[in-house]
């Protein structure tokens, strides 16, 4: 197999045609980031009052930092796997970076069409976003999600479905990385514990980051290298999942 | 579908000839069998126990820098809270929401109309035939964590509870049954409302009676998430006659609206040849 730029390109315009398809899917994107900032900001302000963080922190959390599509990716490529048809019809691509080239020409819709949102948002109630700041954590996230992505869906030649792992992986990161409340209300011994995770920087510090313009070198660093991790593990995984899915007949 | 396929230039009533308690009882069985051949389903929900577990203990530790209460919510409310809406989730869940929707999104009306076979409803053939049988270990543990807070804060359980809880089964159980209506109405078209739907819905989890003024009225009587987990949460102790009142209300009228679409849905299917 080798990587063919065409193909690549086509890839990508089958995922944006995908996403075009269906304009109120859009909508209703939009709509569920607007709900979870309503509903986050208003209940904080209600439990913890004469704070005024929340809303700008939920307006980043929920419109640039997490992502539209993430969750169902990897059980998406399963239920490829599961159907068998990925082999011949993806050529020259692997089935696995079709399925992702395809999944960002949906992002680039959806993704780009919920920031500019966001953005919007953010300029409605006098929020300060570090567009420089933005674009670079975004290129680190795509990183991220993507080797996040590889990993989930490794176990796919081996198992019905993926699901579980993949909105398991989810919750954690919408609970431990301060997608759910901002991890500066806990006591300090919690958030230095939180920092040894990934989703703590890939959560509550790309926040913080869009929102200071301050992007820390270190959980740069600190992402990269686990989705580096993720990939090698994920790599050893999927070869050994393609064996057994041709040995029966995938 | 293997009940109902017509063989040959027999009438669909006269290929369907099992007796209704048997053909249940098959179906109940592929489902056990399906998720007993998928025993890692077991290990995700240990995994999903694992990770909830450590949302409550950040409360803990949140409750713990606000003097322990937070608008009325003490740790033990806020671990009811998100102990009992898992459990009512599991439990409504696991009568095969998932595979409800799944069936219908993706142009399937065909598996759908033959799913409409008597005298099985096809969102009962399609919970039983997609029983998801691990939700049931789950609810168990959700249960016996309830039980523990209980005891371990020598909580006095007040009737209002007991009501209440039984208000967010039917919630929950209308949530359930109205997103595949929907897909039903409207196929893949209804994926924004359901968007909207779940935004509200699996975000009950929140001590919504904090909410004061317009939006408390807003989650309380026009989408009533408090009312699924947050009020009896905080009812636990308490008697809250208002609640139980307004509740009832909110639960009646929401029944009524979705026999409405309940109607309008499959009215709709059948118009345009489902």
């Amino acid at each position: 197999m080798f990587l063919s730029v065409r193909s690549a390109i086509g890839g990508i315009a089958i995922g944006v045609k995908r996403s075009l398809a269906y304009p109120l899917s859009i909508l209703g994107l939009l709509v569920r980031s607007s709900v979870l900032l309503l509903l986050f900001t208003l209940v904080w302000n209600g439990l913890v009052s004469n704070n005024a963080d929340f809303l700008p922190y939920f307006i980043v959390a929920y419109f640039f930092i997490i992502p539209v599509w993430w969750t169902w990716t990897a059980e998406e490529y399963t239920q490829n796997i599961r159907e068998g048809w990925t082999l011949t019809i993806t050529k020259p691509l692997t089935p696995f970076l079709y399925h992702i080239l395809a999944k960002l020409g949906e992002l680039f819709i959806e993704q780009g069409i919920l920031i500019i949102a966001g953005l919007i948002v953010a300029a409605y109630f006098g929020v300060t976003i570090h567009i420089i700041t933005l674009i670079e954590i975004s290129i680190i996230l795509l990183i991220w999600r993507v080797a996040e992505v590889y990993f989930l869906s490794s176990p796919s030649y081996f198992v019905y479905s993926t699901w579980g792992i993949s909105v398991g992986f989810r919750l954690t990161e919408l609970f431990l990385g301060g997608l759910f409340f901002p991890l500066n209300l806990l006591p300090s011994s919690i958030q230095n514990l939180l920092s040894y995770i990934p989703f703590y920087h890939s959560g509550y510090v790309m926040i913080k980051a869009v929102l200071t313009g301050n992007l820390p070198l270190f959980s740069v660093a600190y992402l990269l290298g686990s989705s580096l991790l993720l990939i090698i593990i994920g790599y050893g995984i999927h070869k050994a999942g393609w064996r057994h899915f041709e040995s029966q007949g995938g | 579908m293997e009940f109902t396929r017509p063989v040959g230039g027999i009438s669909r009533a006269r290929a369907v000839n099992m007796p209704l308690l048997r053909k249940i009882k098959q179906l109940i069985k592929i489902g056990l069998e399906r998720y007993n051949q998928y025993k890692i389903e077991y290990i995700y929900t240990l995994l999903f126990l694992g990770v909830e577990l450590l949302f409550v203990l950040m409360w803990y530790g949140l409750l713990g820098l606000n003097g322990g209460t937070l608008a009325g919510w003490t740790f033990p409310k806020i671990a009811i809270l998100m102990f009992l809406y898992n459990l009512v989730n599991t439990l409504v869940e696991m009568v095969g929401y998932y595979d409800m929707r799944n069936l219908l999104i993706g142009g399937k009306r065909a598996q759908i109309s033959i799913l409409l076979t008597k005298p099985i409803h096809p969102f009962l053939y399609s919970s039983l035939r997609y029983f998801y049988l691990p939700g049931l270990l789950k609810a168990l543990i959700y249960t016996g964590f309830i039980i523990y807070i209980f005891y371990a804060y020598s909580i006095t359980l007040s009737l209002s509870f007991f009501i209440l809880v039984i208000y967010a089964f039917i919630l929950h159980g209308i949530l359930m049954y109205i997103i595949p209506l929907l897909y039903i109405a409207y196929e893949k078209n209804a994926e924004f409302i359901r968007y909207l739907l779940e935004s509200f819905a699996y975000n009950a989890n929140m001590p919504y009676t904090a909410l004061e003024g317009l939006w408390g009225v807003v989650f309380r009587f026009v989408v009533p998430i408090a009312f699924m987990a947050a009020i009896p949460a905080f009812c636990v102790d308490a008697f809250c006659p208002k609640y139980i009142v307004t509740g009832g209300v909110v639960v009646l009228v929401f029944l009524a609206l979705t026999k409405l679409l309940s109607i309008y849905a499959w009215k709709r299917f059948e118009a345009v040849g489902g």
